[in-house]
């Protein structure tokens, strides 16, 4: 019987191990199984005449909560007369109320979960199962501003690294029993906490369903960031375009979790995914639904240009200057080519040289410490901005559209590395092929947006297939009188149905 | 099956039909009262064209005319399938030319026609790749560009329409049939409709005649300010609403004819996205073979090696043979094929 | 980092596929193949630098029958690193080039310039009175690439070449401020619509008819102001009607009637002269403003004179005095600033006329403009009988009495009377010229005339009688 118990347990073969009845033995396993990593504590004591042992993992839990919650009433344990084991473990998880969580394991790969979890953990010698209290206490950061969907008028809670947190935050501002939290482990050496987050009554149960068997796909074995998750979540259809949107806000998570869409939250990483997603919502920002509606309205258009800025000017620029001039009204023509009669390459090559520079400059001010971001602005307003014009090494107005596009690009991050690859791709076709390369360009940026569709949801919806009901908040923004009464949920937007 | 709405199949066919009315509006050989009783006459006929196949999509709304083809008589379903694809093959082959004749009329030293044409029709590709769906979505934004580039050209011709330029005549009977014919060999969308119908949700037959509807008002306004606009300059001029760019002008842009330039290409991929589409699906059903983009490739080569062909040795002639064939084409699969299948004994008995 | 997830992601890439491998073939043979008709041959690109922007296109006929063509273009007096033009200077250049055809002179001065002439933003193509025959002229520009069919097209009562070697130093160049003289000209009613489309319609439509304004340089000395004064009846554009071949006569005719030098030899050429004149005009800046001309003038472009030579500082500015006639491609006759007004009453309209009146003895100005136009066509007698009722406004100085404004509203009415009545005796009984749309009239309202008009114009033309009643709105 005794030896039935005792087996030799190691790193890989852990998981579906039974825990020994013998502490000895267990913590022995614990040993054994952790290769005896520092950060592995393990303490014994005796409580009412019989050994036990508590085990955590150095940094993971709090030692105050533990003193407190978990010391203290163990210490007090009385029984009258003798205390068998089972006595000592119903006490631990019925008569006492030593921490909100509480698990009872029974496998070593329980165990060990928990313990990397933040758990502390109470081995009883001679009982073959094991209590686990959650009294996490590592180290997070507190909840801040979002730093890349930066907002005026709304929350200004971000999401941080730790999942339970980003719940918590979700939550709080939905309080409705209909949203559901599905937690499943992912990576088969991170095992880490995937939840899917949804409302039942709004979001396509084909939708949840295909969320969960594409998380079920992942077959890697860390999950460091969302980028890992991502790609299982789009779907095959290769598409430069993303219909996985990622946000860093639990005030927009929760809006789209309202539209009936699908969240997806990793932990260790700041951000949720949410899908599916549209290309219109790109555009869309919280700031969007705290101000006047007029305000919105302009600025969605605002940024709709600035969309087509950030990815066609320079390329429209390039094409019409080098192809077709007599685009250009008289006066800014011959201004233009008085600019670029001194300069000593073609357009098209300056055009393609400032852009390479700006992204050079843009990456640089990103991986640089903020300390020295600063140095970046100035170096290339310097060099671009002053030294280039006047060294006659670009033109003046080349260096005009360039910025505006620059700054057309900032106005909608998301879309980032799309813009950035397509504006490189516009320039290059209007160099060669004029206005018709540039449509050639356009046409296949179409057909890649076009082709895209996950969760049966058109990417470009609602703009085409059109969608009226949806389209009144692209155009305009509608107050909240009417957008209360007519909200589009995603199974307006064609397709959802089908799942 | 995946399916398309009722708008967006009316809105890739007119798509389609607008090509030539965009391209090729040959005033050089008529005059204008002749082409609007012309287009009038030849709209009442397409109408009346359709109907036996919309009999046939309200019989069989699941299945296109090569599958229907291929269920009564197998030889049958694979000649009309090869047909099919010939006629693709045909009308893309006339795209292509049409457009590289456009581009060497209007931008003669801007890029070889080989280039225009195998961009073209490479991109088409991509779409036809992408199927049914990419392609009305992308008609979809192609749609609302045009009407977009249509609407500021025409406002910056307002100022310059006369009424004094519009010159009516009494038309000629031969003229008129010959106009009417003209249009009927532009109307390949015959071909399209008895393929693409099962993928449209609902009302199938109702996007063609909104497509025909849609095509009558734009053609007229297209022949209404051509003529207010350019008055006789028609009569010499071989791209007329092209030639309607060069004369606009706005505050922002000097000459509208490069801006309405995306216009066309657009429209043109999408045309040849939607043949090279048709064809595939015609191939697959009549040879049944799993891989159905391998037809797609032969189909879009074919197409390419015959335009090519052509452009390389600069010769912009479009014969009239060309037009008979394209017709008499349109004519049997879109007209004559489903009034057969209709009302033909096969299909009683298994309607019995 | 992406490669280590792809590592994870167990993403099998042991093998290329021959497919891959014939798409990027393709792809890269394609590449290379744009790139070198981008670079070589008739497809190679040429940057906007490597381009003439022209402004103008001067044409003229040499002596020997061959074609000047003067291309007017940009040459920027740059005014400091930011501000590459300065509009207080002139900005233009000219180059003239020979030949036996105008693609070939403009081919020439191509090669002269080392550059690529790009006529997409020519704003006015200008005759010289020597051009006789429009012919090849309407058959180049019908046919060029890039040329705008909203091009003005006009003459000039001297050479082409002249006018456009002309520096004008206000605006950025040239061409622009001869584009706004005719601009203001139509408006109030001194010039005809001249846009190229508009010549290209009515010789197809009408009996081979079309208006072309007539351009011209103000002199700054008091004999070219009495010479202007009667320069449209002066120079007869209609003489060279006869034959082709009076082309030469007819030059010398004018150069001894105006009494001005010829300018420039007509097979000589400008270009070199041009730039070294642009350099020594800055110096030569006290030249006299330019002449309003008075009550006559329609419009002027304002500014210094900028040429080195004595005729250019001598020239100031343009206007237009009159117009040509044209008549199955050849210049016909020349109509005068008054039947120019009256026909732009008849026909388009206009904007905004001041109408010289005697209100006692005092002389003042009433600004007229056509509100309406109504037109009737009936037969009477065998006659073909045109009623054109024009509805014109007047607008008056503020202290002028209800009776005051009455008198000179009449006398208005009289004046435009008389100017329309001079152009219906000038166009359609001296000329039998088509110049008031009685195509489209006799279309619009009796077919079987204008079957018979499209058969016969002249014959039609002489059996009609063009009525004017005017109705005024004080």
């Amino acid at each position: 019987m005794e030896k039935k118990t005792v087996v030799k347990v190691n790193e890989n073969n852990y998981e579906t191990a039974l825990i020994s009845k013998s502490l000895k033995q267990a913590v022995l396993d614990l040993k054994i199984i952790s290769g005896k990593t520092m950060d592995l504590n393990i303490m014994e004591v005796e409580i009412s005449e019989h050994k036990c042992a508590v085990v955590s993992i150095e940094g993971m839990a709090s030692t105050s909560s533990m003193a407190e919650l978990v010391f203290r009433p163990l210490m007090e344990f009385d029984v009258e007369g003798y205390a068998t084991e089972d006595d000592v473990f119903n006490f631990l998880t019925k008569q006492s109320l030593l921490s909100a969580e509480r698990k009872i394991l029974t496998t070593y790969g329980e165990v060990f979960l928990t313990l990397f979890s933040g758990f502390a953990v109470v081995f009883i010698d001679g009982c073959d199962k094991c209590v686990a209290f959650g009294i996490q206490g590592f180290d997070k950061r507190s909840i801040e501003e979002p730093t890349s969907d930066g907002n005026l008028n709304g929350s200004h809670e971000g999401f941080i690294e730790t999942i339970r947190t980003n719940i918590s935050l979700i939550r709080r501002r939905l309080k409705t029993p209909k949203l559901r939290f599905d937690m499943q482990q992912i990576g088969s050496d991170s095992k880490t906490d995937v939840c899917v987050a949804y409302i039942t009554d709004k979001a396509p149960q084909g939708v949840i369903d295909k969320v969960k068997e594409n998380l079920n796909k992942i077959n890697l074995d860390t999950i460091i960031t969302t980028g890992y998750v991502e790609p299982f979540l789009q779907g095959k259809h290769k598409s430069l375009f993303s219909n996985v949107l990622s946000t860093d806000r639990p005030d927009a998570f929760c809006a789209k979790l309202n539209e009936g869409r699908v969240g997806v939250l990793v932990d260790g990483v700041p951000l949720a995914l949410i899908c599916p997603s549209l290309f219109i919502e790109n555009f869309q920002t919280i700031d969007d639904y705290v101000n006047k509606p007029f305000y919105t309205t302009y600025i969605r258009w605002i940024k709709y240009l600035a969309f087509f800025l950030a990815i066609a000017l320079p390329g429209i620029c390039v094409a019409i200057a080098t192809n077709h001039p007599e685009i250009l009204t008289h006066k800014f023509l011959i201004n233009l080519s008085a600019s670029e009669e001194v300069t000593p390459y073609s357009f098209f090559f300056e055009a393609f040289i400032i852009t390479i520079m700006y992204e050079l400059m843009r990456e640089a001010g990103i991986r640089l410490p903020k300390a020295i971001g600063g140095a970046v602005s100035i170096v290339g307003a310097l060099i671009i901005g002053d030294a280039a014009v006047s060294s006659s090494l670009v033109s003046a107005p080349l260096l005009i559209i360039i910025g505006l596009t620059a700054t057309a690009s900032f106005v909608i991050p998301n879309l980032n590395p799309q813009t950035s690859v397509f504006r490189m791709l516009f320039i290059i076709a209007g160099g060669f092929g004029g206005l018709f390369g540039v449509t050639l360009c356009f046409a296949f940026m179409l057909i890649n947006i076009s082709a895209l569709e996950n969760y049966g949801v058109p990417y470009n919806a609602p703009l085409s297939p059109f969608t009226f009901k949806a389209m009144r908040d692209v155009v305009t923004r509608p107050s909240f009188l009417k957008l209360g009464r007519t909200k589009t949920i995603v199974e307006d937007l064609n397709g959802a149905k089908k799942i | 099956m995946r399916k398309i709405s009722f708008g967006q199949m009316t809105v890739i066919l007119f798509i389609s039909r607008i090509f030539y009315s965009l391209t090729f509006v040959p005033f050089m050989y008529s005059d204008v009262t002749c082409q609007v009783i012309g287009f009038a006459v030849s709209t009442a006929i397409e109408c009346l064209a359709v109907i036996p196949v919309i009999i046939l999509y309200k019989k069989h709304p699941d299945k296109n005319l090569c599958q229907i083809a291929y269920e009564k008589s197998k030889l049958c379903g694979i000649l009309i399938s090869v047909a099919f694809a010939f006629a693709a093959v045909l009308i893309i082959n006339r795209l292509l030319r049409f457009f590289g004749y456009f581009m060497y009329v209007t931008f003669p030293d801007f890029l070889p026609s080989w280039v225009v044409i195998s961009a073209i029709a490479v991109i088409s590709f991509y779409a036809a790749f992408q199927g049914i769906e990419a392609i009305s979505r992308s008609a979809g934004l192609t749609f609302a560009f045009f009407i977009v580039s249509f609407v500021i050209v025409i406002a910056a011709l307002s100022t310059k329409m006369s009424y004094s330029n519009v010159m009516f005549d009494y038309p000629e009977i031969s003229d008129i049939s010959h106009e009417v014919f003209n249009e009927l060999s532009k109307f390949s969308e015959l071909l399209l409709f008895p393929i693409l119908y099962p993928y449209v949700k609902e009302k199938a037959g109702k996007s063609i005649y909104g497509a025909i509807a849609l095509k009558l008002i734009f053609v007229y306004i297209i022949t209404a300010v051509c003529v207010l606009t350019l008055g006789s300059y028609l009569n010499i001029s071989k791209f007329p609403f092209f030639d309607l760019g060069t004369y606009a002008e706005t505050f922002i842009i000097e000459r509208l004819d490069a801006f309405l330039l995306p216009a066309w290409i657009l429209v043109a991929f999408i045309k040849a996205a939607l043949f090279m589409f048709i064809g595939k699906i015609a191939l697959s059903t009549g040879f049944k073979r799993t891989k159905k983009n391998v037809y797609l490739l032969i189909l879009s080569v074919a197409a390419i090696a015959a335009s090519l062909a052509a452009v390389l040795q600069e010769k912009w002639n479009f014969p009239v043979w060309d037009k008979v064939v394209v017709t008499i084409l349109i004519l049997v699969l879109g007209v004559l094929l489903p009034l057969v299948y209709c009302f033909g004994k096969g299909d009683e008995s298994e309607t019995e | 980092m992406f490669t280590a997830l792809e590592r994870v992601m167990k993403v099998k890439r042991n093998r290329i596929g021959l497919k891959r491998i014939f798409v990027i073939a393709i792809c890269i043979s394609f590449i290379f193949s744009l790139c070198s008709c981008n670079s070589t041959g008739r497809y190679a690109k040429r940057d906007i630098d490597e381009k003439i922007i022209v402004h103008a296109l001067g044409i003229d006929i040499t002596k020997d029958g061959k074609f000047e063509v003067t291309l007017q273009m940009l040459s920027q007096q740059g005014a400091g690193s930011n501000t590459p033009i300065d509009p207080s200077k002139p900005n233009s250049a000219a180059v003239s080039q020979v030949a036996d055809t105008i693609p070939a002179a403009i081919e020439r001065c191509e090669t002269d310039l080392g550059k690529k002439a790009f006529l997409g933003h020519s704003e006015l193509i200008l005759l010289g009175k020597s051009v006789v025959d429009l012919e090849p002229v309407l058959d180049y520009v019908t046919n060029a690439q890039g040329i705008s069919l909203g091009t003005f097209m006009a003459y000039t009562d001297i050479t082409a070449k002249e006018i456009l070697n002309i520096k004008i130093t206000s605006g950025a160049y040239s061409a622009e401020v001869l584009k706004e003289i005719f601009e203001e000209s139509q408006k109030n009613g001194t010039s005809t619509e001249c846009e190229l489309i508009r010549h290209i319609d009515n010789l197809e439509n009408t009996n081979g008819t079309t208006i072309m304004p007539i351009i011209k340089k103000i002199k700054d000395d008091k004999k070219s102001s009495e010479e202007k004064e009667n320069s449209s009846s002066e120079v007869n554009f209609g003489e060279s009607k006869s034959d082709s071949s009076g082309t030469e006569a007819e030059n010398e005719k004018v150069k001894s009637e105006s009494g001005e030098e010829s300018g420039s030899d007509s097979s000589s050429k400008s270009d070199s002269s041009s730039k070294s004149e642009s350099s020594s005009k800055e110096e030569s800046s006290s030249k006299s403003q330019s002449e309003s001309g008075g009550g006559e003038e329609s419009g002027s472009g304002g500014g210094e004179s900028g040429g080195g030579s004595s005729e250019e500082a001598e020239a100031t500015a343009f206007y237009i005095d009159g117009a040509v006639i044209v008549k199955n491609k050849k210049p016909y006759s020349v109509m005068t600033r008054d039947e120019i007004i009256g026909l732009s009453f008849l026909n388009d309209g206009v904007a905004e006329q001041v109408i010289d009146v005697k209100l006692g003895d005092i002389l003042t100005g009433v600004t007229a403009g056509s509100v309406d136009k109504n037109t009737k066509v009936s037969v009477k007698n065998n006659r073909i009988v045109v009623d054109i009722r024009l509805v014109i406004s007047y607008e008056f100085y503020k202290s002028y009495s209800k009776k005051e404004q009455k008198t000179a509203g009449e006398e208005a009415d009289k004046r435009i009377y008389n100017f329309c009545d001079k152009a219906i005796k000038k166009a359609l009984k001296e000329d039998n010229a088509d110049l008031f749309e009685i195509h489209s009239l006799l279309n619009h309202n009796d077919y079987k005339l204008y079957q018979a008009y499209k058969k016969n114009p002249e014959e039609i033309l002489k059996k009609i009688d063009i009525n004017v009643s005017i109705d005024s709105q004080i």
